[in-house]
């Protein structure tokens, strides 16, 4: 959604004849305090998108997160490492990586004076030094807060009915210091877990199995967007920005036929919670020291709903060398996860080592079924594609149906038809986000035509003695969705809209 | 009138340049601009900076060592000019020649930081 330009005249200064940029960079070098940078910049170009030519629509799932590469003045070797005089030294001696990192732009105005909003927030990820004929720079590439994301493998227990808005929560609480920003999904999925897997693809898998598409804003917040949001906040209903001849140098008008496809198949395994089994046997006794404690990683032989605490004499025989029952001293506390357990065993016995014979645990594990197809063929007669067929079957938290005949009959609208995409290069509009709607205003044969769309792509290209741009990739409404109720309960005859339809 | 040039907070005093003819004070806006696609001309302002290309005449050896020893530092410069007001600056460049048998003349262009 576009940012606030409440208390700013932003509206009208980013399309003014005569305009002066206002920048602000602040980089938080010892984690706490934001230090001023911005005297330094030479140039900054920024990038966030939900499209581009890899990752196809956004309502197929996979972003990118936003990236930013800065060129900095550094003729008195400030960011140089190496620097034993920098008033940094003590923060990049070990080299720059992963620092916090916030660029604001925006226009000065007459009266008000600097008026900037938030254009990015993450960390530095890499800094590289140039000396070219005496002109020393350093360049700054820069990850959105995705960056915390990618890095953290993170292990859950089973979550069972959770929607995807609750699952991504669950895993960037885990991540921590991530705010949010997530829609209510639209379905539920019936098992979702982690294991040591990598926390952005697992959100961007269960926002796709709900049609819907994760990111980070550029407030530094992370976004859950469902398959209705367009449809739905005022920021996409209502153009926020008129992008028209006066306001830009440059319009590319293209048919993307990559994207086109005459069916759509989804295909989904249906899981359920199997009989109670075995889901983990040590392959050999397990020796525990007097007084001591030992610990070990026990991996299932599935993920697992829920585990049964071991019994002695059932799950376990502790004893000592001389087969005599230490059960009084040996205690064992397990903290399981979805496809693994933590597991702690004690001896308080301060004599006799104990030694746990055929320890086992038992539990209830999550069982697939055969995997099922959903398709949906194009409803255009005469189709415009023929036996082209958009296959999603690599997304394991499509388990249901519902879900799968949800996403179909999504995409299949989605994908019958090719789309145009808008490229204009125009002035920074600086309160732009991605998925905003805006009006793309060109001349054909002396006519203006008026194209509604989507921003799907925002590139900003900033100088210190130059022009402040942008290059938008809009996304034409028309047609995009069947009607403006599409898949919204409520809007007609139940009401005012509710949360979800797929329930 | 009086003229300074040199380092911040121990500039030298030096005589008044040239004020009648080759004395230049330019302000430039620093910046960039792009045609759309009707024409219209958008113009993106960093800053609005001066430019100045003194002349001093007459000078004695002394007066010229004095004036050559501040733009030969290898750092920003505070400037008064004769026009009033203080500005940090860069030389730019700056020529030395003699002017009569037993002076010299300084010709100097800088820009403001």
């Amino acid at each position: 959604m576009a940012q606030s330009t409440a208390g700013t005249n932003l509206v009208n200064n980013w399309h003014a004849n005569t305009a002066q940029p206002a920048v602000s960079v602040t980089v938080q070098w010892d984690g706490t305090t934001w230090t001023d940078e911005t005297s330094r910049v030479v140039s900054i170009e920024i990038q966030h998108a939900l499209y581009d030519v890899t990752t196809g629509l956004p309502m197929l799932g996979n972003t990118q997160p936003s990236q930013a590469r800065l060129v900095m003045w550094n003729a008195d070797d400030r960011y140089t490492p190496d620097n034993n005089s920098s008033p940094l030294h003590t923060h990049i001696q070990g080299g720059i990586y992963r620092v916090p990192i916030r660029i604001d732009m925006g226009y000065v105005d007459v009266v008000n004076g600097p008026e900037r909003l938030r254009q990015f927030t993450g960390e530095i990820e890499t800094a590289s030094e140039s000396n070219a004929g005496g002109q020393k720079q350093v360049v700054f590439q820069c990850v959105d807060n995705a960056i915390a994301t990618l890095q953290y493998k993170h292990r859950t227990t089973m979550q069972l009915d959770k929607r995807p808005d609750e699952y991504i929560a669950t895993l960037l609480t885990a991540v921590g210091g991530i705010s949010t920003n997530l829609d209510r999904a639209m379905g539920v999925i019936p098992f979702a877990w982690c294991d040591d897997e990598n926390v952005w693809q697992e959100c961007q898998q269960a926002a796709a199995a709900d049609g819907g598409w994760f990111y980070f804003g550029k407030d530094g917040t992370a976004r859950f967007e469902r398959m209705t949001h367009w449809l739905e906040a005022a920021d996409h209903t209502a153009s926020q920005a008129t992008i028209n001849a006066a306001r830009m140098w440059h319009y590319v008008d293209e048919i993307v036929w990559r994207d086109v496809y005459s069916s759509v198949i989804v295909a989904y395994t249906p899981r359920r919670i199997g009989p109670e089994q075995v889901i983990y046997e040590s392959d050999r006794p397990i020796e525990v020291p007097p007084g001591g404690t030992v610990h070990l990683t026990a991996l299932f032989r599935g993920p697992v709903a829920s585990y049964i605490p071991p019994v002695c004499y059932t799950d376990f025989w502790p004893v000592t060398a001389g087969m005599t029952s230490q059960s009084s001293y040996v205690t064992i506390a397990v903290t399981a996860y979805a496809m693994q357990a933590d597991i702690e065993i004690t001896n308080s016995n301060g004599e006799f080592a104990a030694y746990i014979l055929d320890f086992q645990l038992r539990g209830y594990l999550v069982e697939g079924d055969e995997t099922q197809e959903v398709r949906e063929d194009t409803t255009l007669d005469p189709p415009l594609i023929a036996g082209k067929i958009y296959s999603l079957r690599e997304n394991d938290f499509v388990q249901s149906e519902t879900q799968a005949a949800m996403l179909a009959a999504f995409l299949r609208d989605k994908l019958q038809r090719p789309r145009r995409l808008i490229g204009v290069q125009a002035v920074a509009c600086p309160f732009l986000e991605l998925g905003d709607r805006v009006m793309v205003q060109h001349y054909m044969e002396g006519s203006a035509v008026n194209i509604a769309g989507y921003v799907v792509g925002y590139t900003q290209r900033y100088q210190a003695d130059g022009m402040y741009t942008m290059e938008l990739v809009v996304l034409p409404v028309d047609n995009l969705f069947a009607s403006s109720n599409y898949f919204r309960v409520g809007s007609s005859a139940y009401g005012p809209a509710s949360p979800a339809l797929f329930y | 009138m009086t003229t300074q040039i040199g380092l911040s907070g121990s500039e030298a005093t030096v005589p008044d340049p040239v004020y009648d003819g080759p004395y230049e004070q330019t302000p430039t806006m620093i910046g960039a601009s792009q045609r759309t696609l009707d024409g219209t001309r958008k113009r993106h302002i960093a800053a609005q900076k001066t430019t100045w290309r003194v002349v001093w005449q007459g000078l004695t050896m002394a007066q010229r060592n004095a004036i050559t020893a501040e733009l030969n530092r290898k750092s920003d410069l505070s400037w008064k000019p004769p026009t009033g007001g203080t500005y940090t600056v860069q030389i730019d460049s700056y020529t030395v020649e003699a002017f009569t048998q037993d002076t010299w003349q300084i010709s100097v262009v800088m820009e403001q930081v």
